[in-house]
């Protein structure tokens, strides 16, 4: 059974990654622009010992373990209010809270967040309103990373909301009645069991920030990796075999974290 | 370890009974909205007994044992134990362990881990931890699975190990919630003699046991006194062959064992279906009848016999002579039943069954 979808990941999937991992070899002729078809390391060369490049891929990096990190502290009491907590018809009500987002377009909301953060938006308004200094977040950073963290947290809730409420009450009732109090129960059973569904969840947020090229675009002043592949597949530049090579950073980073998320049992929950 | 409460009760106060009682339940009653689910249910276990709720499901006898765990608060009564009201402690407050239905191990602990988790949160030193997880693993006879995870068990591995789990922390009672239900009945009939060997292993501690069960022949082979639950309510409290041999109730007697109720100038009673003998002849004393049904079991044959004066009654035969043709073929013969009177009991109408 496993011979029709196992082909179809060959290719459709594979192929156009090994389609792209060849094309990182070639290069583009500096004068007319055309694509060379000869094998050259010239792309790799240049990601590898071009500080530039080196400190966009550990901006990228760098700001998808904080989003990462962000949606989890988040997620955590959220998902577990719902699946714990809740009464049947608010964990209703929480769960369609958590899903609208997800109906609306993303770019509307990307655009939403400008006009929040502003130097004249929604949040220096409201600051004002109740006293406090005014910020200028916009197209810093700290924007990005509040986007990042807002429009990949359903993302990080669903699988760990999953995972706490497998959890059966019984496992809760036998670490109590062996003992451990609130915390201890807390600590040792349910954060635990709970891991798998945060690794899962992290796969998206981590993933899903590491490849996004809009947000930086919009909210953002600095490059990502994601705009500089943009860059170099539509741009002025249109140098598709080093969009090529840069993409397989992403890819191994991605790699390694997967292998991680597996240690974690991150699989085992989706 | 088997009085430890007299040390701090006052003999003139306290007479030595009342030490002795590991578990005392004082008018409990529980409702979940509507439902009365314990409905004023008085409960005495002496220390170090086996005492078993008997009960079909929805009688109680779980939400009884989960009352004496501390998992849910009565509405009403007071629940001690060793002496100690406990009605308004924690779990974790209670020197009572639990073996769940489903064992409850923890599935991202080695099953080392699991056994030792108790004494881990009461910060037992480790040294110490490792020499009793290892000596209650030898009790439960699976002294070299200590390194495998939950998942890596079979059934009546985990079983062990859930009740090695909470014997490890020698409670004052152990709670044992139909602890053998999911096993497969040649696996259940071993643990049930396993059982009664690891409590008499543990006497030395003086560990009392409470078993739920549903299950009646269950209750008659492991308990020392059982308590038989109907509708929130405790129907007969009593020794195994008491509750057997007279019961107290219509429940009870259809209940434990085959509902054998006749009744005759207005009064109803019961005989056990193994102690009538029947007669193919209709001369003589008894009661006179025809065979409706013939059911062979291999070891006996079971007959009900339609009574003329009304009423039917069940009759065990082993298989002496008998072979499984000319037991089937007995079927709508005339017999007549005799029973020695000592042998059947009046019981009380109550029970509303």
């Amino acid at each position: 059974m496993l011979g029709p979808p196992l082909a179809w990941m060959l290719i459709f999937y594979l192929a156009a990654l090994a389609v792209l991992f060849v094309s990182a070899f070639w290069s583009i002729d500096a004068f007319t622009g055309k694509l060379t078809h000869a094998w050259t390391l010239t792309n790799f060369d240049t990601i590898l010992h071009s500080s530039t490049y080196h400190q966009i891929a550990f901006r990228t990096i760098w700001m998808a373990v904080a989003v990462t990190l962000t949606d989890a502290l988040i997620a955590f009491p959220f998902a577990y209010y719902m699946a714990r907590v809740a009464p049947p018809r608010m964990r209703t009500i929480l769960f369609v809270l958590v899903l609208l987002p997800l109906w609306s377009s993303y770019l509307a909301r990307i655009y939403a967040w400008r006009l929040i953060l502003n130097q004249d938006g929604a949040l220096n308004w409201s600051l004002a309103k109740v006293g406090l200094p005014e910020q200028s977040w916009a197209f810093t950073n700290t924007a990005m990373w509040i986007v990042f963290s807002y429009i990949w947290l359903p993302f990080m809730i669903l699988p760990v909301y999953a995972a706490l409420e497998r959890i059966p009450d019984s496992f809760i009732e036998a670490s109590r009645d062996l003992g451990g109090r609130n915390w201890t129960t807390f600590r040792r059973v349910i954060v635990p069991l709970a891991l798998p569904g945060l690794a899962a969840g992290s796969i998206f947020t981590f993933s899903l920030t590491l490849g996004d090229y809009i947000t930086p675009t919009l909210v953002g002043n600095v490059d990502f990796i994601g705009n500089v592949i943009y860059r170099n597949v539509l741009g002025l530049t249109n140098n598709l075999p080093f969009a090529a090579a840069y993409a397989t950073v992403p890819l191994i980073v991605m790699a390694v974290y997967l292998t991680l998320a597996k240690r974690l049992g991150a699989f085992e929950a989706l | 370890m088997a009085t430890p409460a007299l040390a701090d009760s006052e003999p003139a106060a306290h007479p030595v009974p009342a030490a002795e009682l590991d578990v005392r339940l004082d008018g409990i009653r529980k409702t979940y909205g509507d439902v009365v689910a314990v409905d004023r249910v008085d409960l005495e276990i002496p220390a170090g007994e086996f005492f078993t709720l008997l009960g079909p499901s929805g009688s109680g006898k779980t939400t009884t044992l989960r009352l004496i765990a501390g998992f849910e608060r009565p509405d009403e009564g007071h629940i001690e134990l060793a002496g100690a009201d406990v009605t308004n402690r924690a779990p974790y407050e209670r020197d009572v362990n639990t073996v769940f239905q489903d064992y409850a191990l923890f599935p991202h602990m080695t099953v080392a881990e699991n056994v030792a988790y108790g004494l881990r949160v009461k910060r037992v030193p480790r040294a110490e931890r490792k020499r009793r997880v290892e000596e209650i693993l030898k009790v439960v006879r699976l002294p070299e699975l200590g390194d495998r995870k939950p998942v890596q068990l079979s059934g009546g591995q985990r079983q062990r190990i859930a009740l090695a789990r909470s014997l490890v922390n020698t409670p004052k009672v152990l709670l044992l919630d139909e602890p053998l239900g999911a096993l497969d009945l040649k696996l259940r009939q071993e643990m049930q003699i396993e059982l009664k060997r690891i409590q008499r292993e543990v006497s030395d501690v003086g560990i009392t046991f409470v078993y739920v069960t549903h299950d009646q022949e269950e209750a008659l082979t492991m308990s020392d006194r059982l308590a038989v639950f109907n509708k929130g309510r405790i129907e007969q409290i009593g020794a195994p062959a008491e509750v057997y041999e007279c019961p107290a109730t219509e429940f009870v007697a259809g209940f434990v064992g085959v509902s054998n109720v006749l009744e005759r100038d207005g009064k109803k009673f019961t005989v056990r279906p193994e102690k009538i003998r029947m007669q193919f002849d209709e001369a003589g004393d008894g009661e006179l009848g025809r065979i409706r049904d013939v059911v062979y079991v291999g070891m006996f044959t079971r007959y009900i016999v339609e009574l003329d004066s009304g009423g039917e009654l069940t009759v065990v035969r082993q298989n002496l002579e008998t072979s499984s043709q000319e037991a089937l073929e007995s079927r709508g013969k005339r017999v007549r039943l005799e029973w020695r009177p000592e042998h059947t009991f009046e019981i009380e109408r109550g029970g509303n069954e």
